[in-house]
């Protein structure tokens, strides 16, 4: 099924090369989970205890420092080796060990990029355990781009209640406590009131609009460019690369299932 | 047949992921189970956020001024492949949030046990971590850390601290 094929091999690779960076940072940051650091094993470890007999036990053993080491370091592996080759073993791996970081970090190391990395991994990880059905991977493509498109769709929805972000009052507030604080870049946009409220309606309407994506492929390829500029935006913002890289990964099968068209989806 | 199967199961499942959940796994399971229910509410509303200081100071000196606990990252041109400083940031900020969720869930009379938890265990490894980027040598400090709620964009004099650590040496 060639046809299928194509955009869920292009998701593989585009997550793997997500995960790839998501692990070198976690082994940069691996001074902050040692044995002396902030997310220590010893304090973390009585909060597993609500799980039934023997998952603490298993997270025992996978989750203390150098147990955890070994962990990324096999999904650094898992993740190079990817970009290379498809391997149901290789996500599966992926997929474990995201769950495990997250559990880690007690539910998520970073929000909704980590929500993302498990929506596309699971979806790749079905597809793969049935790749003799055309169906299956339809559903599986059809699944990574409906979580996308919600993506974008729920978070208009709920600014477009606010009327913080209908009168353009809550992005200088965002911009002022973000990451990097109120560097030049920020104070430039949140001293100009009008072009904060201009910003806020593009984001509303690009958010809420978003669905229109799977009307034609031109339209999609027109939301998800304006989608990746918004992305970079928030890198340069927020600091926000983990989603930017994420995201990208669910482009091809929005492509893909905006081709099929809305007809396709309910048959 | 079976594609109507598929499609009926795949409604199912985004209808599952979608929903409110928290029956499923009671409170701090589904906690730690979050991360297989997306929520895409990003930047919904201004909210109050935790905002943690320290104060410090060597042997028998007076304690210093509060300061900010956390240090603001630089903006750097390969932030888009690695970003190390401000993922780090955001799981600190994380941590303060758990913090704050706990004590607002703490019931009356348990307060006093609320030090022996792991969200107070690690809010004070977070303190003793940036405390070491801070002093040099290794003489003995004493050391006290206040969480505040603060208004996200607004100045750090209007917030209220809702912990005050008692000061501890190390």
């Amino acid at each position: 099924m060639p046809w299928s094929l194509s955009p869920l091999l292009l998701t593989e690779k585009l997550i793997a090369l997500a995960v790839m960076l998501q692990t070198v940072e976690l082994l940069q940051l691996r001074h902050t989970f040692a044995d002396d650091g902030i997310w220590q094993w010893r304090l973390l470890k009585p909060e597993y205890e609500i799980f039934p007999a023997p998952i603490p036990r298993l997270l025992d053993a996978l989750l203390r420092y150098r147990a955890f080491l070994v962990v990324l370091g096999l999904r650094l592996l898992a993740a190079v080796a990817m970009l290379a080759f498809s391997q149901i073993t290789l996500t599966a791996i992926l997929l474990c060990s995201t769950v495990l970081i997250c559990l880690r970090w007690r539910g998520t190391f970073n929000g909704g990029s980590d929500y993302m990395t498990i929506v596309v991994l699971s979806s790749l990880l079905v597809a793969q355990l049935f790749d003799r059905s055309p169906m299956v991977t339809l559903g599986c493509l059809w699944y990574i781009a409906l979580q996308s498109c919600l993506s974008y769709f729920i978070a208009g929805v709920v600014k477009l209640r606010r009327a913080s972000w209908r009168t353009g009052r809550a992005l200088p507030g965002f911009l002022a406590a973000g990451v990097y604080g109120r560097g030049g870049f920020e104070r430039v946009l949140i001293t100009r009131p009008i072009l904060t409220l201009l910003l806020s309606w593009f984001i509303l309407l690009f958010e809420c609009l978003f669905p229109l994506a799977f009307l034609h492929q031109s339209l999609c390829a027109a939301f998800i460019g304006c989608a990746a500029l918004f992305h970079l935006a928030n890198v340069a913002v927020f600091g926000l690369n983990r989603f930017f890289f994420v995201w990208v990964s669910t482009y091809p099968a929005l492509l893909f299932c905006s081709q099929l068209g809305v007809g396709y989806a309910v048959l | 047949m079976s594609t109507t199967v598929i499609a009926c199961c795949f409604v199912v499942a985004l209808l599952f992921l979608t929903a409110n959940t928290s029956w499923l796994v009671p409170g701090r399971g589904m906690m730690l189970l979050r991360v297989l229910f997306p929520s895409w509410r990003f930047f919904e509303e201004l909210t109050e956020i935790p905002y943690l200081e320290l104060r410090w100071a060597r042997g028998g000196e007076s304690l210093g001024s509060w300061q900010p606990a956390l240090r603001r990252p630089s903006r750097r041109w390969s932030a888009l492949l690695l970003n190390p400083e401000v993922n780090l940031a955001l799981a600190e900020q994380s941590l303060l949030q758990q913090l704050e969720s706990d004590i607002s869930e703490l019931q009356p009379g348990t307060e006093e046990l609320f030090v022996a938890s792991p969200s107070y265990r690690l809010c004070r490894a977070l303190v003793l971590f940036q405390l070491q980027q801070l002093r040099s040598g290794v003489e003995p400090v004493r050391f006290q850390f206040r969480v505040s709620r603060l208004f996200q964009g607004a100045a750090v004099e209007t917030c209220e601290p809702f912990l005050v650590s008692v000061v501890e040496e190390v």
